[in-house]
């Protein structure tokens, strides 16, 4: 798997924007290798064509052996799906690739990314901020640049790695922290925190500052859009933009992209594009029975807080391998005996 | 004209508009609350035996109605989860605290984001059901049109869905039309292109554009010596069934006309999904990768390039503004291009001499706005609602809207003007002065806006308005400006005023609009 590599993470409920972010990448670099990584399981019955859209699509738990199932456990459905990027990044650059970029599927790629990937001929790791440049005044400051502090500086819905000694030694970091933990601490994901210490820990780290890069509510306080005469779309007037995050388009998202878009047009065509992009994205509707790993074996649903009894205690990990099972001696009995109140 | 001194208007309408209730609260709330606005949208209020506020206080807000054009009920709630858990009315809430706070009273852009809410691919919107008319037979087609054609000097065959074509002399007339209008071009070869066929304003019935052509071809040498081949509107043909007429055609003049821009996209008006003037960019473009109506814009400049290299086109076009825009975006081959006005202004023109400025901009004598036509954001009725909602309070200004009855939206602060006379008529009646045409499509031609320099009123319009920006600069009669910012900013500072005051030291005749039939004139 020679060359760059594209690779995103999503569940079956992510389907329309994994689908979306692939044909993008398809459409603007069809000489990338997509991958696609899968912490699900189809649905019996769907159509399989949706993995056209991808040159390979990867079950997650082939990333992990015997340990996955205890391992995907201790998470819930979104935190899973970071969870894996570390283990993928690892096999991915394993495979060959010279160059590897991470997309979360909330991403929507609007430009050519020849740019971005270049910097990899010079970095070995390149990372996109929350924040770009200072933000003015109190709210803006609380909204974005303290919201950066708390959840980190980098925003791990992009990263770019170069299949280097250096771009092999952050994989193998991330993916063993990424296996100690990638859970949503109050809405911010444990391992975005942790790459606050890489431009500490490793050399060849660029932070791509380019404002066409990683739009999202959460820097349009310093990032204005518009539609150029030309049909370009541009940043502060001069960047193009090559790609945004549509991150939480419904909850604070919204009230930010509010707040900071104003009456900036542009902004709102952008999403009014994605909510049509996921719609024709042809993608199945989410399974009705809900993520392959949210459910026991005899079909209770699992609930967070036997996740994190589970994950916080290593002794229950021991003892029962498979957290799913259901019957004498597995988890399930032991919370129905112990932790009734769990149910 | 002389921008002349200003100063913002300051001097607002007296409160005498306040209601008293025994309730306080009310009395207070009362000078902000829009009752014509509250009584026009919930008739509803009267059943109750209560007045507009009383209802909307009691009843209204907690069913999310809005107390004034400006007031989203239900955003406001939303958006503010401190005023819902208080279970307070929303509108008190904010006249008396949530204003100075800041807060906002409805969604940013909140008219164009409904539209874009609903935006649908214009493949997939709903066509007007085909007329219930008679299919024809290549053979009995040219039995319709042998008799009429016998001696006939010319022959012109118009496509044109809008019936633009009409009676020319010396010229049989053979119009048609998609029998079916939709937003896109259809895809279909000519065995399968329905057109509906009239002559010389009568309907005949139906038929396919290849069984047109095979008329066409039969009659031959009985075919006039004089023939045009008139496009004034292609959304809803197919293009290889037009290529199959022309070719049997073997027309002498082809004339292409640039009523609008659907030679340049899907969307006439060159309007963004449906909510911003694009400028018709390179189809390859971020912009129209963005647009509902990208996809079918490239299918439609793919036939029209099929189409005008092989027709080599006359363009015509209404103003050279138009023109300059279609040249620059289209790329397309054409033989010859003119400017013809279909209409123009006719009567003497104001005369040079100057007055002294009446006092106009005071309670006696306000600037008198207008707005004409149905209250869309294509029409740029939300600049106008800017406009309005900033300085309507002001004794300045007095606003108006002249529209059919039923798109009138009455609100404080603008008086509704049934548009039942000639447009014209109805604006000298009202001394209007100024009239705002922020529209945000871009139209080749628009007799409003001719009827209301007509009128002596001047036009308030942005660059990209096209023919109410080009009647600007050729007439000198209004401002243009870049964006709806500015516009609004003339009335709020008080620019408006000086150049209604500037404005009245000429003296303005009464000037009438002359259409003329452009078709005729170029093939006589």
């Amino acid at each position: 798997m020679a060359g760059v590599v594209a690779f995103t993470s999503f569940t079956c409920a992510d389907l329309a924007p994994a689908l979306t972010l692939a044909r993008d990448l398809e459409r603007r670099h069809p000489d990338w290798r997509r991958v696609g990584v899968l912490v699900d399981h189809a649905p019996e019955g769907l159509d399989d064509r949706w993995r056209d859209a991808f040159d390979r699509v990867w079950a997650a738990e082939t990333l992990y052996g015997e340990d996955w199932r205890r391992f995907v456990f201790k998470h819930e459905a979104p935190e899973a799906a970071a969870a894996v990027k570390g283990r993928a990044l690892l096999a991915v650059l394993g495979e060959g690739a010279e160059k590897a970029f991470y997309f979360a599927p909330d991403i929507a790629v609007f430009g050519d990314l020849d740019e971005v990937e270049a910097r990899l001929d010079a970095a070995s790791i390149l990372l996109t901020p929350h924040q770009g440049e200072p933000n003015a005044g109190a709210q803006a400051v609380a909204d974005n640049e303290a919201q950066a502090m708390r959840y980190g500086v980098y925003n791990l819905s992009f990263l770019g790695v170069r299949c280097d000694p250096t771009g092999l030694a952050l994989a193998r970091w991330w993916a063993d922290r990424l296996d100690r933990a990638s859970y949503d601490a109050a809405g911010g994901f444990d391992d975005q925190k942790h790459f606050d210490l890489v431009p500490a820990l490793f050399d060849g780290v660029e932070v791509l500052r380019d404002p066409g890069c990683h739009v999202a509510s959460w820097n349009l306080s310093r990032r204005e859009i518009e539609i150029a005469r030309d049909g370009r779309i541009l940043v502060n007037g001069r960047f193009p933009l090559k790609f945004y995050n549509f991150s939480n388009p419904y909850g604070d998202g919204a009230i930010l992209t509010e707040r900071y878009a104003g009456r900036r047009l542009a902004v709102y065509e952008l999403a009014a594009y994605r909510k049509c992009a996921l719609a024709a994205a042809g993608a199945p509707p989410p399974p009705r029975e809900g993520w392959a790993y949210g459910r026991f074996d005899d079909g209770a649903p699992v609930p967070s807080m036997a996740r994190r009894l589970y994950r916080d205690d290593p002794e229950l990990g021991a003892r029962y391998p498979d957290p799913f099972a259901a019957g004498p001696d597995t988890f399930l009995a032991f919370l129905q005996t112990n932790r009734p109140d769990l149910l | 004209m002389a921008e002349g001194r200003y100063e913002a208007p300051k001097a607002r309408r007296a409160p005498s508009r306040a209601r008293l209730y025994r309730d306080g609260k009310l009395t207070l709330l009362s000078p902000y609350f829009d009752y014509a606005y509250y009584a026009f949208e919930n008739p509803d209020f009267s059943a109750s035996g209560l007045d507009e506020l009383e209802h909307f206080n009691f009843f209204g807000w907690r069913k999310l109605r809005n107390p004034a054009p400006w007031f989203d009920t239900a955003y406001y709630l939303a958006s503010n989860p401190d005023v819902l858990a208080a279970g307070d009315n929303p509108f008190w809430h904010y006249i008396f605290k949530g204003r100075a706070e800041g807060r906002a009273t409805r969604r940013p852009r909140a008219a164009e984001r409904a539209i874009l809410d609903a935006l649908v691919v214009p493949e997939a919107r709903p066509a007007p059901a085909p007329p219930d008319l008679p299919r024809l037979s290549a053979e009995e087609l040219v039995a319709r049109l042998q008799p009429r054609l016998a001696g006939a000097e010319g022959l012109v065959y118009g496509v044109d869905p809008e019936g633009k074509v009409g009676a020319i002399p010396g010229f049989v007339s053979l119009q048609t039309a998609p029998l079916r209008a939709t937003h896109t071009l259809k895809l279909l070869p000519a065995a399968w292109s329905q057109t509906q066929i009239a002559l010389d304003g009568q309907t005949l019935g139906v038929a396919t554009d290849a069984a047109i052509a095979e008329a066409l071809a039969a009659l031959g040498e009985a075919l006039p010596p004089r023939r045009a081949f008139v496009v004034r509107g292609l959304l809803g043909t197919s293009i290889d069934g037009l290529l199959a007429v022309e070719a049997a055609l073997a027309a002498q003049r082809r004339l292409y006309f640039l009523d609008d821009f659907s030679s340049l996209c899907v969307s006439p008006r060159l309007l963004r999904n449906d909510v911003a003037f694009c400028g018709a960019p390179p189809v390859a473009s971020q912009g129209c990768a963005l647009c509902v109506y990208g996809e079918a814009r490239r299918a439609l400049l793919e036939g029209l390039e099929r189409l005008f290299a092989r027709c080599r086109f006359t363009v015509v076009a209404p103003t050279q503004s138009a023109l300059a825009l279609w040249r620059d975006a289209a790329a397309l081959p054409y033989e010859a291009a003119v400017v013809a006005a279909p209409a123009h202004l006719e009567g003497a023109p104001a005369p040079e001499t100057e007055a002294p400025a009446g006092e106009i901009g005071v309670e006696w004598r306000p600037v008198r706005v207008a707005f004409l036509g149905p209250p869309t954001l294509d029409q740029g009725w939300p600049t106008f609602a800017r406009i309005l909602e900033a300085c309507g309070d002001l004794v300045a200004y007095a606003f108006h809207h002249f529209a059919v009855a039923e798109n009138l939206r009455p609100s404080r602060n603008l008086l509704g003007v049934a548009a039942d006379g000639p447009l014209s008529d109805l604006l000298i009646a009202h001394r209007i002065d100024l009239v705002v045409m922020a529209n945000e499509g871009c139209d080749a031609f628009s007799s409003p806006a001719l009827e209301a320099l007509a009128a002596g009123c001047d036009l308030i319009t942005l660059a990209h308005s096209g023919y109410p920006a080009a009647l600007v600069e050729s007439e000198r009669r209004g401002r243009v400006f870049a964006a709806e910012d500015d516009a609004i900013a003339f009335f709020t500072e008080g620019k408006a005023i000086v150049y209604a005051r500037e404005r009245d030291r000429f003296l303005r005749l009464v000037q009438a609009v002359r259409g003329q039939d452009t078709l005729a004139s170029l093939l006589a």
